[in-house]
């Protein structure tokens, strides 16, 4: 008789256990999303596109936002017009690398002399800030470069950055990058 | 010789009579004996005390006992459940056998009933309840009828808002639409005002509740009430009974022989402890900006960007409303109110920072403290009781009081053995120097609670701006009030005198008949003064006012009873009659909204300007004559057969035309007509009845009469009612039905009283619309029928009762419905209150009570994928957003705000001196509004918010959007409260970009899921729908698409505010209203210090206070204080806004000294 209550107190408990776990929610995996930003931004980058971050115009010229800073012919012309070429087009290859260890290095161009430059500088330290959402660069230990991160998976990267071009100043864009 | 003789022997019998004392005094003395009933059975379980002292024992089955006492002149105590309680004196003797006899009038109690009649209570055919005096002041509260909440089946007792405001008592559900449903209150056979309507306005929204007068009764006085809670028992005050009445009978020095002074010593200090559910995250502002110079984004600074104080280095902040801003703690600067001034005089950005406790700060702790002392006897002649009490309160909120100071003479004099004179008077004053507005406008709490968790409160506790007091008030903002401005400088004073009583005169003209002569009367005079600086938002120029009430009521009545035992009947026959006067006016003058004075701070009538002033006055008389009659027969003490009736003559109804309320209820004692004589089964009674009574008009209800209309420019105006009164109008008419049971077992060691009513309410007084083409707005009528049935139920009894314990338990269940059964004909339901979206509305067939909200609008089609899903506003500019649809023409019925069930609980636990006592109350079902949730929500200052939140972790894209297909039920479609959003304010967790103004804010954004029409058909139909499930947001990945398009919506108007479901809260509840702890002086004692008694206790109130929606709103104030609903009552129940007072942990002592 006691064998048998102690039966059915273990069933019991069983039991309850299984219906407790059978009403448990399904709920969406709780990765804490600034943890899983800096681990996605961990690795090597190689670049995509550079595009227009806001709607402007240029003259009687409309630029949209999107276009590609690289690809849009009118683009091209303007700053073809305005500095002799598109020095976007020379970015095209530029890799980014954001180690594990907190330094960063670009392979390829992101300074086109003068005050214009895609980020401050091509090597340093880097790190999250504000939850994850936003690069700090780290060229030198005096100067920080923080960019926006705009979007972010585990394989695309859109980055805002703010060019200088000449005769308009810091001009929002999206720098688009790809993990390798 | 003799002599010596003589003197020999006195020493000897004193040595004898010296030494039995030295041995009765320093010796145990046994004794032992038998308890027997009338019939010589032995009684076991009969306590056996000798008196004064500790030292008790009980009777075995035979009736036994032994006892050793420490006095053979001690006098011994024996008392038991259902007896009555004997003392017998030990006088020398070893033996002492008692005799106890069966307390029949406490098996069946002696209760008050209508009139004022006691009747033993096994004798009635109807409920009524009665709540021990020592039960009303067990623990202190400010209004008496707080004392008897959870203590009566069948009676729902409301605090409608803190501490001194009105609290609403209702028996057995609502009867009527257009009153405010409160019973009579009867102190001593004299009916005394008491009214909900207590709320006046002087200056913009600046609504007051200066309290029910039933508050101004001093507890102590109260020596029991009895509340008579159907019309069977209260169809003897016909015309006024149709809402129950309760009787107050106060206490008159009866039985106690000797002079006896009481002090009672009472405080007690309440501090606060629970506040509002408020964020303490996010500063002032519309967007959780973050400064450019950390986030490398100019976008992240939206307010900045236009603002000439931009820096990268600070967000700019906006403090009007709303505390949807930047995070704080965070590092973070801005310019805040407060800023100090750099060389220049700009303002320098400063810290922003968490100020948790801004309410907290703010509060303070309530002290009340009662004193009270009587003087008491009564002899052969006459008996007398003369007390005086005084209360003060100082409230939670700043600068609130509140006084009440009364004098009570209670007196009967038995001039010869047939005729008796006595008299109650009663005089009280009740004040405060400030009572705290309600609702919003002047509210302190309401501006404490809009303080952003960026400011820290104690900033503004030096409310004037220096240099300029008494003209400009320091705010965050010009558009914000600040609440210590609020709190000490809007000053709502009252005064409120009342003396009521009565003299009565009893004369015995001989055996069988008797009769009563009574005149009483009860009157008020009441002055309320507003005085308000300048600095109000609403009032920038301050505001004055003045308010003078007076209410009159007279009573003369006589009573003619015939009782004669014949055989074995007992008849008994009364006749009577009532002549009721009453009177009352009102006067005010005070400023016009928002005018304001000629020179500030100068409070009198002619610093105001004529044109400027409001004022108006109103008078009424009333008369009622009554004549009424009852007859009760007895037989054989099995059956009794009560039948009544009452004729009214109102002077407030056409023609003062008769009405007749008659009532008839019968007693059936099924355990004396089986001839059941056993002990263990003491009651059985089958009672019913079947009554009728009524609810007078108010005066004014029949002849349209001028009234004020104010000025057009100097042009005085006077103007009609702009409702067509009613010539023709008859009373309210409640029919009653109920049937019940009592029992009592075990030496009434178990009792039961389980009732079940039904009461029909028709003619229903109240307006109905009619079209302004009448040139009225609308009329009144009497029309409708509610019916109202419920059941109540009571369990109790003594589970313990040992020598040393004593353990006494009751519940009581109260289960009420009122529905509306009948209507007028162009009425299909009754408004009680539109408000937030929504309102009560009743329709016909349906439940008083029923709230119905805004309905959400969803896919019909049953043939999408998307069928009952939200069908979004996707041009809406704030972004992608559920689509209200009006809740009364959608007959969306959301919920109700009565109660399923209201259970109540008491018991009492005593120990030799000891007692522990506790009072319970759950109240189960009913739902309410929160308009101040529905406001904190939508201003982002509650963090209920953020529960419908949803995070979405690291999904995003189509992986999110399919997720949230998967459950759709969940977190696609809107449940209740829960109107799930995708996303959070700020990156911390997922967060969208979000389009406002032609810009993309990087984030702020988020998601209402669900789908919105693609485009439209000629009917208007969707062809079609586009998914806005976290896929193609803003249409950055494809603008063309049609199918998926996500339109995130800014944080800060992403709330559900067009419904009113998110805030309507489970107004569920369990509270342990009363816990005491007292100790008595053990009686050798307190012979020492030469007193008749002492005893001492600590208590608290309210300290568990279980809420099923843990908002930190106490469900019960669930009353939202209001002018111009139905029938004038200044009440919308169901629902509140800013009646937020901060629970608190009272901890209260008392002490009381009988000399």
């Amino acid at each position: 008789m006691k064998r048998n209550s102690k039966t059915l107190t273990a069933m019991l408990l069983i039991a309850s256990f299984y219906l407790m776990a059978s009403c448990k929610k399904d709920e969406a995996p709780k990765t804490d999303l600034a943890t899983a930003k800096k681990e996605w931004l961990t690795g090597s980058w190689k670049q995509k596109d550079i595009q227009l971050g806001v709607s402007t115009k240029v003259g009687k010229i409309k630029l949209k936002e999107g276009m590609s800073m690289l690809d849009d012919p009118t683009i091209n012309a303007l700053l073809t017009a305005a500095v002799g070429a598109n020095p976007f087009v020379f970015t095209r290859d530029n890799k980014y690398n954001f180690n594990s260890d907190g330094s960063y290095k670009v392979d390829g161009i992101v300074d086109f002399g003068g005050d214009t430059h895609i980020l401050a500088g091509g090597s340093g330290t880097w790190d999250t800030e504000v939850y994850s959402s936003v690069l700090a660069l780290f060229p030198e230990k005096d100067l920080r470069d923080p960019h926006w991160i705009n979007n972010i998976t585990a394989t695309r990267l859109n980055l805002a950055i703010s060019v200088n071009l000449p005769d308009l100043g810091p001009v929002p864009m999206k720098l688009l990058l790809e993990k390798q | 010789m003799r002599t010596c003789f003589f003197i020999t022997r006195m020493i000897s019998i004193c040595c004898l009579v010296f030494c039995f004392n030295f041995y009765a005094v320093a010796s145990d003395f046994t004794v032992r004996g038998r308890v027997t009933d009338g019939n010589n059975a032995p009684v076991p379980g009969v306590t056996v005390t000798e008196k004064g002292t500790s030292n008790i024992t009980t009777t075995d089955n035979e009736g036994r006992y032994t006892i050793n006492v420490k006095n053979a002149n001690s006098v011994l105590v024996f008392s038991s459940v259902g007896y009555k309680t004997v003392e017998a004196a030990i006088s020398g003797r070893s033996q002492v056998n008692v005799t106890i006899e069966t307390a029949a009038q406490e098996l069946s109690g002696v209760v008050v009933t209508a009139l004022g009649i006691s009747r033993e209570k096994k004798s009635l055919g109807y409920s009524v309840e009665e709540v021990a005096g020592k039960e009303m002041s067990r623990v202190v509260q400010e209004n008496v009828l707080n004392a008897m909440s959870g203590k009566v089946a069948g009676v729902t007792i409301n605090q409608t808002g803190a501490a001194g405001s009105s609290v609403s008592m209702v028996i057995r559900g609502a009867t009527s639409l257009s009153s405010d449903n409160q019973p009579l209150f009867v102190i001593d056979g004299v009916p005394i005002a008491n009214t909900l309507n207590n709320i006046s306005q002087v200056g913009n929204d600046n609504r007051v509740d200066y309290g029910n007068s039933i508050g101004g009764i001093n507890p102590d006085d109260i020596e029991s009430v009895s509340i008579l809670k159907g019309p069977s028992a209260a169809a003897l005050y016909g015309s006024r009974a149709g809402n129950g009445v309760v009787l107050i009978t106060t206490k008159s020095g009866k039985g106690l022989n000797k002079t006896t002074v009481s002090f009672t010593s009472n405080t007690v200090f309440e501090k606060p402890y629970k506040f509002l559910k408020w964020q303490t995250k996010y500063a002032s502002g519309i967007f959780p900006a973050i400064p450019v110079s950390i986030s490398g984004n100019l976008f992240t600074d939206p307010l900045g960007v236009g603002d000439p104080r931009f820096n990268p280095d600070y967000v700019i902040i906006d403090e009007s409303g709303g505390a949807g801003g930047p995070e704080l703690d965070r590092g973070y600067n801005a310019i805040q109110w407060n800023s100090p001034l750099d060389e220049n005089g700009n303002q320098i950005a400063i810290p922003l920072v968490s100020h948790p406790n801004n309410v907290k700060n703010f509060v303070q702790t309530g002290i009340t403290s009662t004193n009270g002392v009587s003087v008491a006897n009564n002899t052969d002649r006459m008996n007398y009781r003369i007390s005086l009490s005084d209360m003060r309160n100082r409230g939670i909120i700043p600068n609130s009081d509140l006084f009440r100071n009364t004098l009570d003479i209670n007196s009967t004099l038995k001039v010869s053995k047939n005729f008796r004179i006595s008299t109650n008077i009663d005089f009280s004053r009740n004040r405060s120097n400030n009572r705290p507005a309600g609702e919003r406008g002047t509210n302190p709490l309401q501006w404490a609670y809009a303080v952003s968790p960026n400011n820290d409160i104690r900033d503004l506790k030096n409310y004037w701006v220096p240099g300029q007091e008494g003209l400009a008030v320091v705010s965050t903002h010009p558009s914000v009030n600040n609440p210590y401005f609020l709190a000490y400088e809007v000053n709502n004073s009252f005064v409120r005198d009342r003396v009521y009583g009565n003299i009565k005169a009893d004369w015995q003209i001989t055996h069988d008949l008797s009769l009563m002569l009574r005149y009483g009367l009860d009157n008020l005079n009441e002055k309320r003064e507003v005085k308000m600086s300048n600095g109000y938002t609403n009032d920038p120029l301050g505001a004055y006012g003045i308010i003078n009430l007076r209410n009159f009521e007279s009573n003369a009545d006589f009573l003619l009873t015939y009782k004669k035992n014949l055989n074995a009947f007992h008849v008994s026959v009364s006749a009577g009659g009532n002549v009721r006067y009453l009177k009352g006016s009102s006067e005010n003058t005070s400023t016009k909204n928002g005018t304001g004075l000629i020179v500030p701070g100068v409070f009198t009538i002619q610093n105001i300007l004529p044109a400027n002033l409001n004022y108006g006055s109103s008078r009424f008389e009333k008369g009622v004559n009554s004549l009424y009659g009852m007859a009760t027969i007895g037989f054989k003490d099995m059956i009794y057969l009560d039948v009544t009736g009452r004729n009214d003559w109102s002077s407030t109804l056409p023609g003062a035309k008769p009405y007749f309320y008659p009532s008839a209820s019968l007693s059936v004692l099924a355990n004396e007509i089986l001839g059941i004589t056993s002990q263990d089964i003491n009651l059985i009674k089958l009672r019913g009845g079947y009554a009728q009574a009524g609810n007078d008009a108010s005066p004014y209800m029949l002849y349209s009469v001028l009234g004020n209309a104010g000025t057009w420019g100097d042009v005085p105006r006077l103007s009609t009612s702009g409702t067509l009164l009613n010539e023709n109008l008859k009373p309210e008419l409640a029919t009653s039905y109920e049937v019940g049971i009592d029992v009592n077992l075990f030496r009434n060691r178990f009792r039961l009283a389980a009732t079940y009513y039904r009461v029909d309410n028709k003619n229903q007084i109240f307006s109905t619309g009619l079209p302004s083409s009448t040139g009225y707005s609308s009329k009144n009528i009497n029309a409708g029928l509610l019916r109202s049935y419920g059941y109540e139920l009571t369990v109790g009894g003594t589970p313990v009762l040992t020598k040393n314990w004593r353990w006494d338990i009751s519940f009581n269940l109260t289960r009420n419905r009122t529905k509306v059964m009948e209507l007028a004909d162009e009425m299909p339901y009754f408004t009680y209150w539109s408000d937030a979206k929504g309102g009560a509305y009743t329709f016909l067939g349906e439940e008083v009570g029923d709230i119905y909200g805004p309905k959400l609008r969803v896919v019909e089609d049953k043939s999408s994928p998307y069928y009952g899903w939200p069908l979004l506003d996707g041009n809406n500019e704030d972004g992608a957003k559920w689509v209200a649809l009006d809740g009364l023409q959608s007959r969306n019925k959301i919920g109700n705000f009565n109660p399923r069930f209201i259970l109540g609980a008491q018991t009492s636990i005593s120990w030799r001196n000891w007692t522990l006592s506790a009072t319970f109350d759950w109240r189960n079902g009913g739902q309410f509004v929160s308009q101040t949730y529905r406001y904190g929500v939508e201003d982002g200052r509650a963090s209920l918010q953020f529960d419908n939140f949803w995070d979405p972790g690291t999904m995003s894209g189509k992986e999110l959007r399919d997720y949230l297909v998967a459950h759709a039920d969940e977190l696609i479609i809107p449940h209740g409260q829960r109107f799930i959003r995708i996303g959070w304010p700020t990156p911390e967790r997922a967060s969208y970009p979000v389009s406002i103004a032609g810009y993309n804010l990087p984030y702020g954004g988020l998601i209402a899921p669900g789908v919105y029409p693609s485009g439209y058909d000629a009917n208007g139909d969707p062809t079609g729908y586009t998914e806005n499930l976290g896929e193609n947001i803003l249409g950055m990945d494809d603008p063309n698409d049609k199918t998926k398009k996500t339109i995130p919506l800014l944080y800060a108007v992403s709330n559900a505010w067009d419904f009113m479901e998110p805030t309507l809260f489970s107004a569920s509840y369990i509270k342990l209203r009363e816990l005491s702890l007292s100790y008595g002086l053990p009686q050798s004692l307190v012979k020492s210090l030469r007193v008749q008694d002492v005893s001492f206790g600590v208590y608290t109130r309210n300290v568990i206070l279980w809420t099923k929606a843990k908002i930190g709103i106490d469900p019960e104030n669930a009353f939202q204080p209001t002018t111009g609903v139905q029938g004038g009552i200044q009440f919308k129940q169901g629902i509140e806004r800013y009646n937020v007072t901060p629970w608190t942990i009272p901890v209260g002592v008392k002490l009381n000294i009988t000399f």
